[in-house]
Order: structure tokens, then C-alpha cells, then sequence
């Protein structure tokens, strides 16, 4: 503790620069972690705007408000903003505040380099957004960007391939920026297997997105040269596979899918022992259990297209490493299970969320396995029920942790508390609207109706109405997390700096609210092993 | 603030490892890329 004071004594005089340039010019990690979420948070509201438009055009059968092609914009823009504006920059947010603090190092390794990867973001997304009002329109050929779809866009394929382009820079930047910082600037004493599950699966997630998002830079730039230079990788009538772009796109694709959930893992792994008052259990399984999925979800990525056909070699080795990725997951699962097991659990709103995550991300994941069943497979392609399955898994999956991450640390960034009555009815109506909104897509993909399509027959009216409710009380409850978060900053009752009991870790050492500059002077052995409790 | 010998060692090693990393990424990156023009060419 003895430390901690030290670093405050430090930031009594704690400047910072005002005004446009602290924003600008920043290079101080707090600074830049609440510029990423602030943008995650933009980014999740419009991508939010296009999926209420996709649910109030599907709410019954007909055309009612969009032309189709809009709403192949629609459904193609709500996918990019969503998983690379949204999700990504609030994990990228969340590491930023919280990697230096739990590894009790004063900044991130590469400050300017983090200034770059933030700023390289609304310019990748203005462009993206720019594509709204070009001749031809936003692209729609879906995220997946498959040829020869995607060649036929308009002016915005050069936009669109620019801005991936943009983004994936930053987010490799970014993992580098996270990977020196673990490795490098962790305080004398922090072994690696000291650390938080939070920075464990960050540093793995890290790892994957610079192993994967050149890759997706190589799949768009071929992309590119088919379009504007003449040549044909993926044009059939040129000698060219469509079908290669897709093992490509997966390639990255599937790792990918990891990158939006590990963090995730390492939220939960945070939250679910601070309110059972429970050290985790099985700290260093729950490693090894990231690392493998980790490794494995390089080796799943051919499930996503069972239909193009293959082998049956190919079929029966993709479908068996897909059922394999169920044992590490299964793992963690029944770790934050046990981690509960006779604990003194209470609700607050970060944990309900978190136990949100653990049944709905784990419903997500059966409907996943269900999917990686070669012959059950074909039936389910492209249809509604790969909607529900990953929604499932991205929103009460990924977005819920967010969530969670944000109310359980806000105290600690903000020093002020949220009103936790105002939480949990955000909690509550986020997850009714949820599964109002994802479960009956099950029942809709099972009887038939394909994903992408406007209008539908009107066998499928009842359970999209029912959807597309859902969806609204989900869309309309998310401005109550934006209150309670606003609500909180300006005028919130002072938090303590320890502001949940069983919360263990060096950011709890900090005062609160966490100074501009947090441990100049490492902390202490003793304080980080306190801190560790694992 | 002056930098101790330790501070100096520090920056040294998050120095290396940004570099490593950066080239593993630039190469991969300009090496997908490099992939497919030149296999457009063969």
C-alpha cells in the first residue's frame, strides 16, 4: 500500500495537458483507452442504428422501408462497424486502461505508437462510412467480402479495401503495443503466471491479430488487383478459385472470432471471483485452456464452408478440430463454475453480467457445435440459425463482458460509483431484449429462412415480429448504459479505492480515482502477490 | 527523472522486441501481399 501512496504523492502534482491536445497528442494510456471506447461506443450505436433498420424491415414480410440493396448495405456495414469499430477498439480500450495498472507499469511500452493506432481509426471509419453516399452505394456483398459478390460493387470497394487496410494497421499496431508491454514492462517480481487472467488473454489475443490481420490485408489486396488491375485469383473465367478467397477470409476469419471473445474470458475470469470472494479456479488451466483455443482456432477455419464442398478427409478433420475447440472452452466454463462453488456470491451489476456471458456465450457455443457437425450442417448453412449462433456468441458473449469490464472498473477509472439501480435495469432489459431478439432466430433459421434476404415468406412472420421487438427493447436499453456511465463520471457518489470487496489485483492498490500517472515507482513484491491471489 | 541502469536496460529490451514484432508483422504483412502479386505472375 505503502507504494500506492507514493504514486499518489507523485500525482499531486499531476499535470496533463487540456483542451483538443490532450486528446490529440495523447500519449498517456488512460487517455487513449477512453478515446478507444469512447469511439467503440459511436461505433456500437451506429452499427446498432443499421441493425434496427435490418429488424424494422424484417418485422413482417414485404418491402416496407428499405430497398433490397440498401439492406444488403445495411446488413454488410452493421457487420464491419460492429466487429472492427465496435468490439475490437472497446477490447483495445480496455487493455489500454487496464494492461499498465494490473501489470504495475506506469504507460504502455510504445506511448506515441499508441497515439498512431488510435488515431488511424476514425479515418479508417470515415471512409468506410463515406462508401453511404458514393454512386452504387455502401458495399453489400456482406463482411465476408466474398467474389465474385464483392467485385461488383461500385465505388465503394476501394474505400471499403482502403479502410481495411487502416484498420488492421492499427489493430497490429496496437497488439504490438500490448505484447512489448507484457512482456517488457511488468514490475520486478510479476512473473508471467502472476499475472491477470485479463493481460493473459490479451497477450494471446495479441499474438492472433498479428498473426492473422496480414493475412485478411493479403485476401482484400488480391481482391483489389481482380478488380482494378486485370488480374483473376478468385474470377472463375480468368482461371481464377472464388472458393480460395474463402479459405483465405476463414483463415483469418476464424481466429478472429477469438480475438473478439478471449478478452473477454479474461473479464469474466476478473469478475466472477471478485463477487463469489473466491480466488479462480484453476488459474494456470485457464492459461493453458487460452492458449490452446488459440492455437487451435487455426486449424477450424473450413467449417464455415462445408457446403462449398471437400473431401470427406477434409470434412471429418475440420468438423473433429471444431468439436476439439469444446474441451478448452469446457474447461474454462467449469472453472468459473467451481470458482462460484460455495462461494459468497453477490449480484452487482458487473457480475450479473458476467453470469449473463457464462450462460448465454455458452448456449451460443452448443449452437456452435451443432454447426460443426458436417451433415446438420448442410441443412443449417447460411440461415438464420448461424445468425442466432453467433449473435449469441458476440453480443451476451462479447459486448456482455464489455459491458462488465466497463461497470466493474468504472469506480476505479472515474472515482465515482454508477447508480446500480439504473444497472441492473440496463442488465435486465439487455438481456430479455437479448434473447427476445436472438433465441427465436433459431427456431427461424430450423424452418428455412436464409440469412441476408429482405423479405421472407410469410411462414416466418410470427418469430420475426417477435425478433424484431426484441431487437428494439435490446437497441433502446443500450442508452441506458450510456446514462448510467455519463451519469456516474459527472455526478456519481465518490467510490472508495477499493469499491468491491473481494477484488484482488494491483489496479485495486491504486487510489481512486486511478491518478494520471499510476506506479512510476513499481509497486512492491509483497503488494504484488497480495495482489495475485491465484 | 534520471534513468537508472535498469530503466536504460528496460527501454533497451522494449526496444528489441517492438522492432522483432514490427518486422514479424511487416513481413507478414507485405509478404501476403507480395504472395499474390507474385503468384500472379508465375
Amino acid at each position: 500500500m505503502a507504494n500506492s501512496t507514493t504514486a499518489h504523492a507523485h500525482d499531486d502534482h499531476d499535470h496533463k495537458p487540456h483542451g483538443i491536445k490532450r486528446w490529440l497528442y495523447a500519449t498517456n494510456h488512460k487517455d487513449i483507452g477512453t478515446m478507444y471506447l469512447v469511439f467503440a461506443c459511436a461505433m456500437f450505436f451506429m452499427g446498432g442504428a443499421m441493425a434496427l433498420v435490418i429488424r424494422a424491415e424484417l418485422f413482417q414480410p414485404g418491402l416496407q422501408f428499405v430497398d433490397p440493396g440498401f439492406f444488403n448495405s445495411m446488413t454488410t456495414m452493421h457487420a464491419l462497424l460492429m466487429i472492427f469499430g465496435a468490439v475490437m477498439p472497446a477490447w483495445t480500450g480496455l487493455a489500454n486502461w487496464m494492461v499498465p495498472m494490473q501489470v504495475g507499469a506506469p504507460d504502455m511500452a510504445l506511448p506515441r505508437l499508441n497515439n498512431f493506432s488510435f488515431w488511424l481509426l476514425p479515418f479508417a471509419f470515415t471512409l468506410l462510412l463515406l462508401t453511404l453516399f458514393v454512386p452504387g452505394g455502401a458495399p453489400a456483398g456482406g463482411w465476408t467480402l466474398y467474389p465474385p459478390l464483392s467485385l461488383q460493387a461500385g465505388d465503394s470497394f476501394p474505400l471499403t479495401i482502403f479502410a481495411i487496410h487502416l484498420m488492421g494497421i492499427s489493430s497490429i499496431l496496437g497488439a504490438i503495443n500490448v505484447v512489448v508491454t507484457i512482456l517488457n514492462m511488468r514490475a520486478p517480481g510479476m512473473g508471467l503466471l502472476n499475472m491477470p487472467l485479463f493481460c493473459w488473454t490479451w497477450l494471446i489475443t495479441a499474438y492472433l491479430l498479428i498473426a492473422v490481420m496480414p493475412v485478411l490485408a493479403g485476401a482484400v489486396t488480391m481482391l483489389l488487383t481482380d478488380h482494378f488491375f486485370g488480374t483473376s485469383f478468385f474470377t472463375a473465367s480468368g482461371g481464377g478459385d472464388p472458393v480460395m478467397f474463402q479459405h483465405i477470409f476463414w483463415f483469418f476469419g476464424h481466429p478472429e472470432v477469438y480475438i473478439l471473445i478471449l478478452p473477454a474470458f479474461g473479464v469474466v475470469s476478473e469478475i466472477i471471483p471478485t463477487f463469489a470472494r473466491k480466488p479462480l479456479f484453476g488459474y494456470e488451466s485457464m492459461v493453458y485452456a487460452t492458449a490452446s483455443i488459440a492455437f487451435l482456432s487455426f486449424i477450424v477455419w473450413a467449417h464455415h464452408m462445408f457446403t462449398v464442398g471437400m473431401p470427406l478427409a477434409g470434412q471429418l478433420f475440420f468438423m473433429l478440430s471444431t468439436m476439439l475447440i469444446a474441451v478448452p472452452t469446457g474447461v474454462k466454463v467449469f472453472n468459473w463454475c467451481a470458482t462460484m462453488w460455495k462461494g459468497s456470491i453477490s449480484f452487482e451489476t458487473p457480475m450479473l453480467f458476467a453470469l449473463a456471458f457464462l450462460f448465454l456465450f455458452t448456449l451460443g457455443g452448443f449452437s456452435g457445435l451443432m454447426l460443426a457437425i458436417v451433415p446438420a450442417d448442410f441443412q443449417y448453412h447460411d440461415s438464420y440459425f448461424v445468425v442466432a449462433h453467433f449473435h449469441y456468441v458476440l453480443v451476451p458473449g462479447a459486448v456482455f463482458a464489455i459491458m462488465a469490464g466497463v461497470y466493474y472498473w468504472l469506480p476505479k477509472w472515474s472515482g465515482r460509483m454508477y447508480n446500480e439501480k439504473v444497472g441492473k435495469l440496463h442488465f435486465w432489459l439487455s438481456t430479455i431484449g437479448v434473447n427476445v431478439l436472438f433465441f427465436p432466430q433459431h427456431f427461424l433459421g430450423l424452418a428455412g429462412m436464409p440469412r441476408r434476404i429482405p423479405d421472407y415468406s410469410t411462414q416466418f412472420a410470427d418469430w420475426n415480429m417477435v425478433s424484431s421487438i426484441g431487437a428494439f427493447i435490446f437497441g433502446f436499453s443500450q442508452l441506458l448504459f450510456v446514462y448510467v456511465v455519463w451519469n456516474a463520471v459527472r455526478s456519481g457518489e465518490k467510490a472508495p479505492a477499493r469499491p468491491w470487496e473481494g477484488a484482488h489485483g494491483l489496479e485495486w492498490e491504486l487510489p481512486t480515482p486511478a491518478p494520471y500517472h499510476s506506479w512510476d515507482t513499481p509497486p512492491p513484491r509483497n503488494v504484488i502477490t497480495q495482489g495475485a491471489m491465484h | 527523472m534520471a534513468q537508472t541502469p535498469d530503466d536504460a536496460e528496460r527501454s533497451r529490451r522494449v526496444r528489441r522486441s517492438a522492432i522483432i514484432l514490427g518486422l514479424v508483422a511487416a513481413s507478414f504483412y507485405v509478404g501476403f501481399i507480395l504472395m499474390s502479386v507474385l503468384g500472379w505472375r508465375q
